[in-house]
């Protein structure tokens, strides 16, 4: 029973979704990209799992295009979903965001499910937000982790059982969490690196749903031209088992003179290498985001935006995560939660980044560096 | 435009919600590439550059009019919506805002049009019609080719009507369509996103919002690193980031463009000099506007906090619990030890590498003594990267 002072304070704000009960299931959008299916959409799969599980639910994939093949939706639930619902068009061939509203408003609308992840890439920051807004619900973007909790709605004085906590990076020093309680579906996009992916289980069966929408509203303001194609040098962060991340502490040496930061470099260069060459692991360079904005000249070409690692960059998943003359500021720090280990080298002890390491080297880079290198030839070299 | 902290990594938050009137605000970095899209366009086609941003005007104006003269001619007019009410509100509630004041924005120029079209209609005295008009332009509602008092311009429809090169029905005529030609006639340029909220959603929901307002579909496109105006079709030609390529789009006029930080505007061709100053306005009216909930005709539900489908639950701590191994400084286990009797309590047992900081210092000192513990050093670790890689 809502008291008479709640719903004075319910009619003052935005009306909340009607039949809002009704919704079920946690879908998550899996993205098909000019014929290929893009394979962090996978982690959202995984998301949808997690979140499913808490409440009793299904996991839904949802699939855009003007014909989903049955292998793509084999793939799915053999990699968690339990039903894949196929959205089919001729107008969602290619991606452009106002077939791609439209279609999804439809079928939501029909089906009704309780949560919707989408992927925090380019394309679901274009259409989650329209999309969203289309339904009039809560967006929550860019989490790295989802759970199921109760909410008490402050303003409201009312309790919420059960809802979706989104968890993304905060303003400051911590992790938000969002709430979206009195709109269905509760729609959030995820961070791609931040799940892994479900081992692929072939035994797996489920439901092939087929919808075509009739995009009756729909007017082609848009049409796609064509492609071109980038080079994306940070995309090697992405597989990469071993992460050699410098920040500005190489700028200069424990006794504050400058040094050229190209030597750093060639370090970190060295011990990525053998590495590579010993165990047979992928590897990669990465920089702080003040690294870059500090533009060194000697850098320009070597430490550029897209090798970023953190909140507005790139987050990674390596085995082994060494920061180099990095403080370990938050923004950073949400980049790199899913390393295996850390391996912090500052010469501050109090830096942030010795919180959340597993080991700790507290001594000049310029020094800890090549120690490290020659430790790991001796070791590696003597196998 | 949006007004962030300025030093965005040091924010004071209160239960969730940004007080930014307790901060020092300044433009939002990401909003200066929008500012020389936006500009490319203004001087590519005519017509004026009017900055809006909702948050304390306070706060807001000194921003305003730092940006009257940013980047390459900066902006020529600006508003601020501005109101209590307004404050907590989420991406949805912002873009239904905005929304609103941009509606308004294209509904004061549509109606200064209108006006004199009636006037004109209503058989009113010439001298009286050009007063009107005059007024108008000074108030920078009505663009050159209506009327001007630039020397260089003398083919102004009041000029033609004045000179009885047009009729009068003709004239009103065609005020019509220019009125009707502000509600279709213009592209939104937005910041790709807000370096505090970092949510990128304002763009592509103030497209949607507006979209219902006016009652048609005005498209977006988010990311956009290159964009042309392609006159034979009132479109945008438009390259945008999208996944693992680069997207070419053409979008119909009225359209919202998120700009990419990898924006750089080309040279303005020089063909079209003269349709593009025909279409532009007096100048710049740097008297900033700012407008309350009210005056934009907003629905009290749909703004601010009341308006938020999302609401910020309380912060929480990400660093993990965990052990931490300091190279030169740490003890391990040099080798796999049994169970260790110590005082009245019982230790270990214990694996080659284990961690023994946590041991009574004469314990500790005691196992190194005797070889079975180490100070943790460069090869240890070494070998635990290799092994971790190796796993
Ligand atoms: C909205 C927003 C988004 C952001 N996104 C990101 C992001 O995606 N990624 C990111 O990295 N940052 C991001 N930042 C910036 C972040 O807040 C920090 O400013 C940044 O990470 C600091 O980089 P740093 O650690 O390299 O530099 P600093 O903080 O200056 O740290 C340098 C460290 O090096 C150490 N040092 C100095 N000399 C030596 C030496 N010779 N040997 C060993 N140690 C040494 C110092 O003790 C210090 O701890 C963001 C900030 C904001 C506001």
């Amino acid at each position: 029973m809502q008291s008479q002072n709640q719903q004075t304070q319910t009619l003052n704000m935005l009306p909340p979704t009607p039949d809002i009960e009704s919704y079920r299931d946690v879908w998550t959008f899996v993205e098909i990209f000019r014929g290929e299916l893009i394979s962090y959409s996978l982690e959202g799969i995984a998301a949808a799992r997690k979140i499913a599980s808490k409440v009793g639910m299904k996991v839904g994939a949802l699939v855009a295009g003007d014909k989903v093949s049955d292998d793509i939706a084999k793939t799915l639930i053999e990699h968690g979903a339990d039903y894949v619902v196929a959205v089919e068009h001729q107008y969602l061939a290619d991606y452009e965001p106002l077939a791609y509203t439209e279609a999804l408003e439809e079928i939501v609308r029909l089906r009704k499910p309780w949560a919707l992840i989408f992927m925090a890439d380019e394309m679901g920051r274009d259409l989650a937000p329209r999309l969203a807004y289309r339904l009039v619900t809560g967006l929550a973007t860019d989490n790295i982790d989802f759970d199921v909790e109760d909410f008490f709605h402050g303003l409201l004085k009312e309790k919420f059982t059960n809802i979706l906590a989104q968890i993304r990076p905060d303003f400051a020093t911590r992790i938000a969490k969002i709430y979206t309680p009195r709109h269905r579906p509760q729609i959030a996009s995820l961070r791609p690196g931040s799940f892994k992916p479900l081992q692929r289980d072939r035994s797996r069966v489920g439901d092939i749903y087929r919808y075509t929408p009739s995009l009756k509203n729909y007017q082609k303001k848009v049409r796609v031209v064509d492609y071109e194609k980038i080079e994306d040098r940070g995309a090697e962060l992405l597989g990469a088992k071993l992460i050699v991340g410098l920040g500005l502490g190489i700028l200069r040496d424990a006794e504050g003179n400058a040094k050229n930061p190209l030597e750093a470099v060639d370090m970190a260069r060295k011990i990525l290498d053998l590495v590579r060459r010993k165990l047979g692991v992928e590897t990669a360079l990465g920089a702080s985001r003040a690294l870059i904005h500090a533009d060194v000249k000697e850098l320009r070409e070597i430490i550029t935006h897209d090798i970023q690692i953190g909140q507005t960059g790139k987050t990674v998943s390596p085995k082994v995560y060494i920061a180099a003359g990095i403080s370990g500021a938050i923004q950073h720090r949400v980049g790199i939660l899913r390393a295996g280990s850390v391996v912090a080298i500052n010469i501050d002890p109090r830096a942030p980044i010795h919180e959340i390491a597993h080991y700790s080297i507290i001594e000049d880079l310029y020094r800890a560096l090549p120690k490290l290198y020659e430790a790991l030839q001796k070791k590696l070299e003597s196998r | 435009m949006k007004g962030v902290p300025a030093n965005t990594a040091r924010v004071v938050t209160v239960g969730g919600i940004l007080r930014r009137e307790e901060m020092d605000i300044v433009l939002n970095p990401y909003d200066r590439k929008t500012i020389e899209a936006a500009d490319y366009m203004r001087r590519r086609v005519g017509g004026k550059l009017v900055a809006m941003s909702m948050g304390p005007h306070p706060k807001i104006i000194p921003i305003m009019r730092e940006i009257f003269d940013a980047e390459v001619s900066g902006i020529d007019e600006a508003y601020i919506l501005s109101d209590k009410r307004m404050a907590g509100a989420d991406t949805w509630a912002t873009s239904y805002t905005l929304s609103k004041g941009i509606l308004k924005v294209l509904s004061i120029h549509r109606e200064a049009i209108e006006t004199l079209a009636n006037a004109i209609e209503s058989g009113e005295a010439i001298d009286k019609v050009e007063a009107l008009a005059t007024d108008l332009y000074r108030r920078n509602l009505i663009p050159n080719k209506i009327y001007s008092d630039k020397p260089s311009i003398r083919d102004t429809l009041i000029n033609m009507l004045r000179e009885g090169k047009i009729s009068r029905s003709d004239a009103v005529e065609l005020l019509r369509e220019e009125a009707k030609r502000v509600t279709t006639n213009f592209v939104i340029f937005c910041g790709m996103k807000a370096a505090d909220g970092e949510t990128g959603n304002v763009g592509p929901q103030v497209a949607e919002a507006l979209s219902q307002e006016l009652g048609l579909t005005i498209p977006h496109a988010s990311f956009v690193v290159d964009y042309e105006y392609v006159s034979e079709r009132n479109s945008l030609l438009v390259k945008r980031r999208l996944i693992n390529v680069m997207q070419i789009l053409e979008l119909d006029l009225p359209s919202v463009l998120t700009i990419h930080v990898d924006y750089s505007a080309p040279p303005v061709p020089l063909t079209g000099r003269r349709a593009s100053l025909m279409n532009s306005y007096r100048g710049k009216n740097t008297n900033i506007t700012i407008w309350s909930a009210d005056d934009i005709k907003a629905d009290p539900r749909y703004i601010g906090l009341a308006g938020s489908p999302t609401v910020v639950g309380p912060g929480i701590d990400i660093s993990r619990p965990h052990v931490r191994k300091i190279v030169g400084l740490s003890i391990i286990a040099a080798k796999d030890i049994d169970k260790i009797n110590y005082g009245d309590k019982t230790y270990g047992p214990f694996k080659k590498g284990d961690l023994l900081d946590s041991l009574p210092e004469d314990l500790k000192r005691d196992l190194v003594a005797k070889g079975l513990a180490k100070t943790f050093d460069y090869e240890d670790l070494a070998e635990e990267i290799i092994s971790i890689l190796r796993g």
